[in-house]
């Protein structure tokens, strides 16, 4: 049987592998931004990541908490070369992933809440 | 690998990103921004607007995550999101500016209310002309005896670590304390 964060490497993996060639990355942080499983490109440093994902996260949940229009679903970052996507995921945790340019941005968010349900579930059994 | 979450704060300009780059060892996150508010820039020129992030390795199954803040109280929000999780944190002083004192109050009791873990002072600049040494310090902050106030230079590798060491060895003592308490520290181990 393997090991809880087995799993979740095992779900980030499937996640970035189906999506190859719209995902650059993938990363599950707990909210105070702590990495608890990455699958990066090298050129990542992941514990960045997760310190950087996690603050979004933070001053998203605080903007739409400032605004009342209700809790965070996600929050993505179009940019010149790519994207990246936050979403919290479980209890306390957040799934951030970077997408390549010209990603199909829908799809992925229907993968992500996915991801983030098996996750979940996982979490919880 | 187990990661402990340590913060690094304090009021604008006392050194705080400068702290941080100072032990990291992988490239620091920074989100410096130029100053455009005019008092502020007579300080200096950039200013942190979201947060910086290091890390530093203490031995073979050990990782301190740096995590400072901005400093100007507008934005303290950001102080409430980089204290989630903490096991303790360092508030930095501007040793040669006794007019920040109050703003660095102001962080002392907001930290205060927000977490209970344990945390140190640490009195930066001390290196320049005009320091004020920590005992005054120590005063003019109205700090409990037992809370430790350590002159620092936030540019010296040494001095930067024994400020770090000083609050471990708090974090330790403090979890001894209180082993009747169930144990409220997260710890997350790696991978
Ligand atoms: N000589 C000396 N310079 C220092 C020391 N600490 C910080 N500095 C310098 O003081 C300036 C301000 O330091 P920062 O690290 O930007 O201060 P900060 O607390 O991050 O400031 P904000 O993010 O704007 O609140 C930088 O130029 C630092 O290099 C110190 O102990 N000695
Ligand atoms: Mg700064």
């Amino acid at each position: 049987m393997a090991s809880r964060s087995e799993q979740i490497n095992t779900i980030l993996g499937q996640l970035v592998t189906n999506n190859g060639n719209d995902i650059n990355g993938a990363a599950l942080i707990s909210s105070d931004g702590i990495l608890i499983s990455s699958r990066m490109s090298a050129d990542v440093n992941a514990d960045r990541m997760g310190a950087i994902a996690a603050t979004m996260m933070g001053v998203t949940t605080r903007v739409v908490n400032d605004l009342k229009i209700g809790k965070a679903n996600e929050a993505i970052v179009n940019a010149e070369s790519g994207y990246l996507l936050v979403m919290p995921v479980a209890t306390q945790m957040i799934l951030a992933i970077i997408l390549r340019q010209h990603a199909n941005l829908g799809m992925i968010r229907i993968e992500a809440r996915e991801t983030g349900r098996a996750i979940a579930e996982l979490m919880s059994a | 690998m187990v990661n402990y979450k340590i913060v690094i704060t304090g009021a604008y300009a006392a050194g705080k990103s400068q702290f941080i780059r100072t032990v990291s060892e992988i490239d620091v996150v920074d989100t410096d921004v130029p100053v455009t508010h005019t008092e502020e820039k007579e300080l200096k020129h950039h200013t942190t607007v979201g947060l910086d992030f290091g890390t530093l390795t203490i031995d073979a199954e050990q990782r301190l995550l740096l995590f400072g803040t901005p400093g100007q109280e507008r934005f303290d929000f950001m102080w409430e999101i980089l204290a989630e999780g903490c096991l303790g944190y360092i508030v930095l002083v501007d040793s040669c500016r006794p007019a920040h004192f109050n703003e660095t109050i102001v962080v002392l009791e907001r930290f205060a209310a927000m977490t209970p873990v344990p945390f140190v002072v640490a009195a930066t600049k001390q290196d320049l002309p005009g320091a004020l040494p920590p005992t005054y310090i120590r005063r003019r902050l109205g700090l409990p005896n037992d809370i430790p106030i350590l002159a620092c230079v936030a540019t010296d590798y040494a001095a930067v670590s024994d400020v770090i060491s000083t609050l471990l060895d708090r974090i330790d003592v403090l979890a001894q304390d209180s082993s009747s308490s169930p144990v409220t520290h997260k710890e997350h181990s790696h991978g």
